[in-house]
Order: C-alpha cells, then structure tokens, then sequence
C-alpha cells in the first residue's frame, strides 16, 4: 500500500512532521482562535489566510466507530478485522479526527469512551496516529 | 429487499432471477459493520444517458417528455470540511435542500408519487426519506417497511427498478432514467398513474442534489 506522505503543496506537512516528534497538532487560526482539520487555506470562520498550528494533548473520546472486515486493498487482508474511530478532540474545538483503535478489534466500543493518541514509527519515515482506550 | 424485489420484474437489472431473502441478507457476511453485504450498492461495467431539452423541441420527440419541475443542488454548512469534520455528522445532507426543491416545484412531500432514492449504502436511505419529510425521525422504523416502499401500492415506492442495490450501479444515471419511465408508464414495476417522481441523489457527500419530474 502506499505510504502516506505530506501533500505537495505543504498544506499538512505539519501535521507529518509533528507526528514524527510525537506531537499532535491541529491546525488553528492565529486572528479568531477557531480550530479546523484536515487543515484548509483559509478559515471557515473568519475568512483570514492566518493559520497556524497548535498542539494538543492527544486526549479525545470516541464519537463514532466501526468494525471493517472487507479489506478494500490487498495490504488489508491479514488485517481485518480492525476498529475504525472518530475521535473528537475536547481541547481543540470538538475537532474530529480519523484513526483505528488498537486492541482487541472484537471489543465493544461505547460512544465518548475516553483515549488517546498512539503514534506509530514507520521504517520508510513516515508515523501513523491510532488511538488507544485511556 | 424493496430494491431485489423490484429487480425481478426488470429484465435489465443485473439481480434479475436471484432474488434477495430476508435469510439471505441476515447471514450475509459483513463489510463494515453496521453494514452486510446487501446493503453496499453493486459494482458493475454499463452506460447510461440522459437527454435533455426544452419542452418545444420535446414535443415532437417519439417518447413521452418528463418535465423537470424542480431541480436543485447544495450542502448544508461546513460539508465540504473533511467528512468526519461536518457539524452535522449523521446527516444525509438534504436539510437545506429538500425545502428549497420542494418550494421550486410548488408542492409538498406527499403529493410525491414514486421516488428513486439513491443507496450508496442502506442506512442513508432511511435519512434521506426523512431529510425529505417523507416521515418524522421517530417513525422511519415503521416507515420503511417492505410494504410502503414496493410498487404498485406501497406509500412511497423507491427505487422501482431495482436501483443501485439489484438493477446497476451506473452512479445514479440509472435512477433518473427510471424515474423518467415511472412518467411514461413504462416501467417495469409501474406506479399506476404516476405524476410526480423524484430522485435523490447520492447522500451524505457535498454537494448534493434533487430531482422532480412531472408528466
């Protein structure tokens, strides 16, 4: 499967980076404070070009989740089944993110379970950042 | 099962002769829970088209012209963040859109007599219906029932080819072009004097859209 890479135009290149140094970060506006992600050119809420990054504590609870056990790529054969949560992030807005849960993928997830952010090295240089029950 | 059903009368449909039981679709394997098999749309090669122009030029074509009597596209605010990112997570993204469609065409749900309504997955049809005003929230349950969403005599007949699940997976071309023949009567599952048809397009994306026809 192919690595995931920061896109060329640099929009989230931050975000890889600090995941790199195991620190979440989530983009933030530097003129009204509001919190968005997947990071965007502009703010939703002000309208400035002035965003910058903030990090965060990797704390957050489950908003949604899902059990997969089709694996929509051949890489994802011996994986299934695995969890799949949205998590929402108290200190930064309610923002959401998309992550697997680790752990037993037959457990029950319940809806605001705490957890936290796990970041997985990668040898081709690259992290991953999964989620954990706190 | 409303979609498999209608499917065997399609000749068309890729699910015709093998139809869905309710067995079936129970001990289906999943896909991604909450989802089985029989509720992720097909998958399949085809070709659809649609023509359109004005009602003059329609006149003195061979078939019977649908009318367009509304259509309308959009999205409810922060949609086009990143999905999980939406305000309004669940929705399936007609709140705004459904009264703006239903204004244009000046008329009300009810008065609606076939709809194709796109399932890309089953669980936002059920939100789509609603978002629609087919029913209330508490009610889809009761609403969705086999009965109400099957031709000749359901309520709300949906998907009366087969639609996405049973008849072809041509992106929702497919629905449109059944809800033309619903005007022309002749589809293959005919709703029995149907006036007003509607599609609804693919939910939960931004943006989406609606479409009424009328005879």
């Amino acid at each position: 499967m192919p690595a995931p890479e920061a896109t060329r135009d640099g929009l989230d290149k931050e975000f890889w980076e600090a995941a790199k140094r195991h620190e979440l970060v989530v983009q933030k506006c530097n003129s009204c404070g509001t919190f968005q992600f997947g990071p965007e050119w502009i703010c939703h809420k002000c309208h400035t070009l002035d965003l910058g990054w903030h990090r965060v504590s990797g704390r957050g609870r489950v908003y949604s989740w899902e059990r997969v056990w089709h694996p929509a790529h051949p890489a994802l054969k011996s994986a299934c089944p695995y969890i799949v949560v949205v998590v929402e992030l108290p200190d930064a807005g309610n923002v959401r993110m998309v992550g697997n849960l680790l752990g037993d993928p037959m457990r029950e997830v319940e809806f605001d379970a705490p957890v936290e952010a796990v970041f997985e090295d990668h040898p081709e240089g690259f992290s991953l950042i999964q989620w954990k029950l706190a | 099962m409303a979609c498999y059903h209608h499917a065997q009368f399609n000749p068309r449909a890729i699910m015709y002769g093998r139809p869905l039981t309710r067995e079936a679709y129970d001990e289906s394997r999943w896909i991604v829970e909450p989802f089985h098999l029989y509720d992720c749309c097909l998958e399949n090669d085809g070709a659809a088209a649609v023509i359109v122009t004005s009602a003059e030029r329609a006149r003195d074509l061979k078939q019977k012209p649908a009318y367009v009597m509304a259509s309308a596209q959009g999205s409810d605010f922060r949609q086009g963040a990143a999905a999980e990112n939406g305000p309004d997570y669940a929705t399936s993204n007609f709140k705004t859109l459904a009264p703006r469609l239903y204004a244009m065409a000046g008329i009300e749900p009810n008065d609606v007599d076939v709809a194709q309504v796109y399932e890309n997955f089953t669980g936002a049809v059920m939100t789509s219906i609603v978002e629609h005003g087919f029913c209330h929230p508490d009610e889809v349950m009761d609403f969705c029932t086999f009965e109400n969403l099957t031709a000749p005599n359901g309520k709300l007949p949906i998907n009366t080819s087969g639609g996405n699940l049973a008849e072809c997976y041509m992106h929702g071309l497919e629905l449109i072009i059944e809800a033309a023949r619903q005007i022309r009567g002749t589809s293959t599952c005919q709703v029995k004097d149907a006036e007003i048809s509607m599609v609804v397009s693919g939910p939960m994306v931004a943006p989406v859209s609606d479409l009424i026809l009328r005879g």
